[in-house]
């Protein structure tokens, strides 16, 4: 019993996750590519890829320089408000996760690898 | 006989006159061979009473495809792939994010959109079938199989940025995020000269109640669709739940008629799959074209008509069908009840 507390407790503190329309999404690790892409099922089954770029919008008027050093960021392609971001190797869920709650960031997440679906 | 002669002299100066705002524009579109087996499109009574299907099935298009055929509306696709050398489909633009150029890039299980583009907008052309919106101008967006985050939002600039009224996505992933829902608000509330593009997605297939699950469906501003059989009743299949706005034929035990990838490669072994074809076209991939061809048509009556105007018409305008009661106009299995064309296009001034 005390081992399956233990288990949750670490699942609860040290388990990845991201933030979505202002709610932490769990996220469990499934596999990793060959070329560092981390593959994880959601609660619902669903699989997500993370590689290493992340998606942000920053409030208007942001130094967004300071962030890019700070964080150690490159950027790879704006699209409107949105930057894409390249992040060091295997930290893209930890830096959006940090960038997230920063109040110059609207919101920041992994560049999702997605399966898409037909329907 | 001087009556006669006035009678006739009358006739020559009315075929004289011509006043371009009193012409009334009628389209032929009822010798496609086909026809007579889109139950979704309008009612045929020998087919309807051998096929037992429900004689409110389809959307009551009430001969309006004589006078609405999409014309001057630019409808999006993005899905994998559609035949282009198609005798039913004029494709006007194409853009493929596989190839990063107006090339398509084919592959052998890359049937979907061909399928869904033809609901919408196969030609009146006496070939096979009708789409819905038959004058519409089809802009297709090739997808990934799986793709990042980043490029499904470069699928949607590049569908406003190629013209698009209306995107029409069948497909979905279950999943949702910041950075999509921020694409969608900013098209549906700049896109178009601030009119807003309209962006439909399709609910699913999984009978799945989406208030536990996220997914593209759900996001805001968009219009969820979910697909009716022709009992003209949910389809089994379709997700449900607090975001699903409107339902259109998708079929279940009869699918939905329409292009297939020309020769032996597609879903048959036909240019067409058939309602009866054992892969039959069904789901809400089916419904969302429908209703995507709908909203064209609502846009060539009146091009000002926004998403809150859209959605305005669908709560008061869809017909409330099913078991289940509508409390405010709506419920979680029939959204705000199934597409009525014919309401919907006398809703509009």
């Amino acid at each position: 019993m005390k081992k399956i507390f233990l288990l949750f407790c670490v699942t609860f503190l040290f388990g990845e996750y991201f933030y979505s329309n202002n709610k932490k999404i769990e996220l469990n690790l499934i596999s990793t590519s060959r070329d560092g892409v981390k593959f994880y099922s959601l609660k619902n089954g669903e699989i997500l890829g993370v590689g290493n770029y992340i998606l942000v919008r920053f409030k208007k008027g942001v130094d967004v320089l300071k962030y890019e050093k700070e964080f150690n960021l490159t950027l790879i392609k704006k699209i409107k408000n949105i930057y894409i971001f390249k992040t060091p190797f295997n930290q893209a869920l930890e830096i959006s996760n940090k960038m997230y709650k920063l109040s110059d960031v609207i919101f920041a997440h992994p560049d999702f690898i997605h399966i898409m679906k037909k329907r | 006989m001087k009556s006669l002669i006035f009678l006739i002299l009358l006739l020559f100066i009315g075929c004289g006159k011509s006043d371009k705002e009193n012409t009334i524009v009628v389209n032929s579109y009822s010798n496609e061979p086909l026809l007579y087996q889109q139950w979704s499109i309008e009612y045929n009574q020998t087919f309807y009473e051998d096929n037992q299907i429900d004689k409110d099935a389809n959307i009551h298009t009430n001969d309006l495809l004589k006078k609405y055929s999409g014309k001057g509306i630019k409808v999006a696709v993005i899905d994998d792939y559609v035949d282009i050398n198609h005798e039913d489909l004029v494709i006007s633009k194409t853009y493929s994010i596989i190839t990063n150029s107006e090339r398509l890039e084919y592959s052998s299980d890359y049937l979907h959109g061909t399928a869904v583009t033809g609901v919408i907008a196969a030609r009146a052309n006496k070939k096979g079938i009708l789409g819905i919106a038959y004058n519409s101008e089809i802009i297709f967006i090739q997808m990934k199989s799986s793709m990042r985050e980043s490029e499904m939002i470069e699928l949607f600039e590049k569908a406003k940025e190629l013209g698009a009224d209306i995107i029409s996505c069948s497909w979905g992933t279950y999943t949702q995020s910041d950075a999509l829902q921020d694409e969608i608000n900013d098209l549906v509330i700049n896109g178009r000269d601030k009119k807003g593009i309209i962006i439909l997605f399709a609910v699913g297939n999984d009978n799945k109640n989406l208030d536990e699950v996220d997914d593209e469906s759900k996001m805001k501003n968009v219009i969820a669709v979910g697909a009716t059989d022709s009992d003209n009743k949910r389809a089994v299949y379709s997700n449900y739940g607090s975001d699903l706005d409107v339902m259109a034929p998708g079929g279940y035990y009869y699918g939905i008629t329409t292009t297939d990838i020309l020769g032996n490669d597609g879903y048959s072994s036909d240019n067409y799959n058939l309602y009866d074809d054992k892969n039959a076209f069904a789901g809400t991939s089916a419904a969302t074209p429908i209703m995507s061809g709908v909203i064209a048509l609502m846009l060539e009556k009146n091009p000002n008509l926004t998403y809150n105007d859209i959605m305005e018409i669908i709560k008061n305008y869809s017909d409330k069908i099913g078991k289940y009661e509508y409390v405010n106009g709506r419920n979680d299995y029939y959204g705000y009840g199934k597409v009525n064309l014919f309401n919907y296009l006398n809703a509009i001034k």
